[in-house]
């Protein structure tokens, strides 16, 4: 392990310590892992905001941490880990939103598309802006198509960080 | 408040000049009344104006806002429509690398839609500009200035961040407020706009999908248009939305050194947006703090610095072929 993973881990070993050993996921789809490794079995797929008790880092895993889901241990890669809760929402309220953590874990399942007033703006007379609602829903049509498995892959070939996305499906 | 004693004032003078008779006595009393109505309702409306936006209120916003701005130019479009078609082909790879980092965002659960801009010849420019909702669009003269993926990644987590943090709201809860005042202010205006601020002041937030507040919406999304059109975002915010798109790089596993090397390939003098930081400043102000991110031991991420095994991924090469052909 290179001495910088080395310092890191002393720190965030240090720095779990003093938050009683509490993490919290921070991106969508976070997979743990059975062993330090985007190859290992899934042990649970957790979402944004889900606690995890701090366990230690990997030995010879550099940016791999073991984590205590429960009753069960994995691995989560360390960018999908927080020390603080994440943020979900804009503005100051507690009260909860769709985005909110441990939201449904399928992408924009309860975000809506283009509205209806967005949609009567565009066509309305005035704007003639009809063209600009058909390109919009189009490009949402787009992004609504790629698939989890299709990001995992993505990140997997271009050695970007992993555990966003299904790894069965991506292998 | 400046607004507030002028009207005041306006008032006591009507109230202290003495009234010649019961009818002018009836006119002061009236327009004192009047008056603290006025003065009232636009107290009134401009608290409600900055009140947190609902969750609805900011979608409904936020896609109009993007059809006001995608509707100047229009996103790239296929002469016929094929699978290897090359405006497909670089909308299906921007939605890739952009929702893998809408996922890492503040805001994972989100739905995130990027777009190409079409452009008009005689003004092509690098253009990128987000608008709440998670609508995120780029000109097709950036795509053509990007070395890597990892600058295409940089502008849309810079994009991102604007979303996250919420940038466009701010300035809708000021542009509501301003429109209080020009509605409840020198005189008390009637119509559809008075009657969705006034259904506002009642329950807190606008309805904008509604049909009766068409009016107001459409009002409200020209008025913000026109100053993200001429202006974008101010200098604190721009820095901001740096810093956390960098954040967000580093959470993707991306170099975030390729943003401070994509501002070289940005010229200076294309600057559209008076608002927009010199490149220099952002590229310093980036510099300074990936050395402090690296240096603090409350990040998660401290172990990796300086990022040198981070990758800049290649653009493959039939997707470079796709951006020449747009």
């Amino acid at each position: 392990m290179k001495l910088a993973s080395i310092v890191f881990a002393m720190v965030l070993a240090a720095t779990a310590a003093s938050v009683a050993r509490t993490m919290y996921v921070r991106a969508r789809n976070t997979h743990v892992m059975q062993a330090p490794d985007v190859s290992a079995k899934t042990v649970a797929v957790l979402q944004p905001g889900a606690e995890v008790g701090y366990v230690g880092p990997a030995e010879k895993a550099p940016g791999w941490h073991q984590v205590a889901v429960q009753a069960a241990r994995g691995f989560v890669y360390q960018s999908n880990l927080s020390v603080t809760k994440p943020s979900l929402a804009i503005g100051d309220s507690s009260a909860p939103r769709p985005h909110d953590g441990q939201a449904s874990p399928t992408f924009g399942a309860v975000i809506p598309g283009l509205g209806p007033g967005a949609i009567r703006y565009g066509t309305q007379t005035e704007t003639q802006f009809a063209r600009a609602v058909d390109d919009i829903r189009n490009a949402e049509a787009i992004s609504v198509g790629i698939t989890d498995a299709e990001l995992a892959k993505h990140a997997i070939a271009n050695h970007l960080h992993p555990m966003v996305g299904p790894m069965e499906a991506a292998q | 408040m400046r607004a507030r004693t002028l009207l005041g004032v306006g008032c006591a003078y009507a109230f202290i000049a003495a009234p010649a008779s019961i009818d002018d006595a009836e006119q002061v009393v009236g327009c004192l009344s009047s008056c603290v109505t006025k003065l009232n309702k636009r107290e009134q409306c401009v608290d409600a104006a900055h009140r947190e936006v609902s969750f609805e209120e900011e979608y409904a916003f936020g896609g109009t806002l993007a059809v006001r701005m995608v509707g100047e130019l229009g996103l790239v479009r296929d002469a016929q429509t094929a699978v290897d078609s090359p405006a497909l082909q670089v909308e299906r790879y921007v939605n890739l690398v952009g929702r893998n980092l809408g996922a890492q965002s503040g805001r994972p659960n989100d739905r995130w839609t990027f777009g190409v801009l079409e452009e008009d010849p005689k003004d092509s420019a690098i253009r990128a500009f987000s608008t709440p909702g998670g609508y995120v669009f780029v000109s097709k003269t950036l795509l053509k200035r990007l070395d890597n993926e990892a600058q295409l990644a940089a502008v849309l987590a810079h994009e991102i961040a604007h979303v996250t943090e919420g940038h466009a709201i701010h300035q809708y809860q000021d542009v509501k407020a301003s429109l209080c005042n020009t509605t409840f202010g020198t005189s008390l205006l009637e119509g559809p706009i008075a009657d969705s601020l006034d259904l506002m002041i009642k329950v807190g937030s606008l309805v904008l999908d509604d049909e009766k507040n068409a009016k107001t919406l459409a009002k409200l999304t020209d008025d913000l248009a026109s100053d993200v059109f001429n202006a974008g975002y101010s200098k604190p915010r721009e820095f901001d939305a740096d810093r956390i798109g960098a954040q967000l790089m580093i959470y993707a596993g991306y170099n975030p050194y390729e943003m401070i090397l994509f501002l070289n390939r940005v010229p200076v003098d294309s600057a559209v947006l008076r608002n927009h930081p010199e490149n220099k400043e952002r590229q310093d102000a980036l510099r300074a703090w990936i050395k402090g991110y690296c240096a603090s031991p409350d990040n998660m991420m401290s172990g990796d610095c300086p990022f040198t095994n981070y990758p800049s991924v290649q653009i493959p090469k039939d997707i470079k072929a796709a951006i020449a052909k747009l």
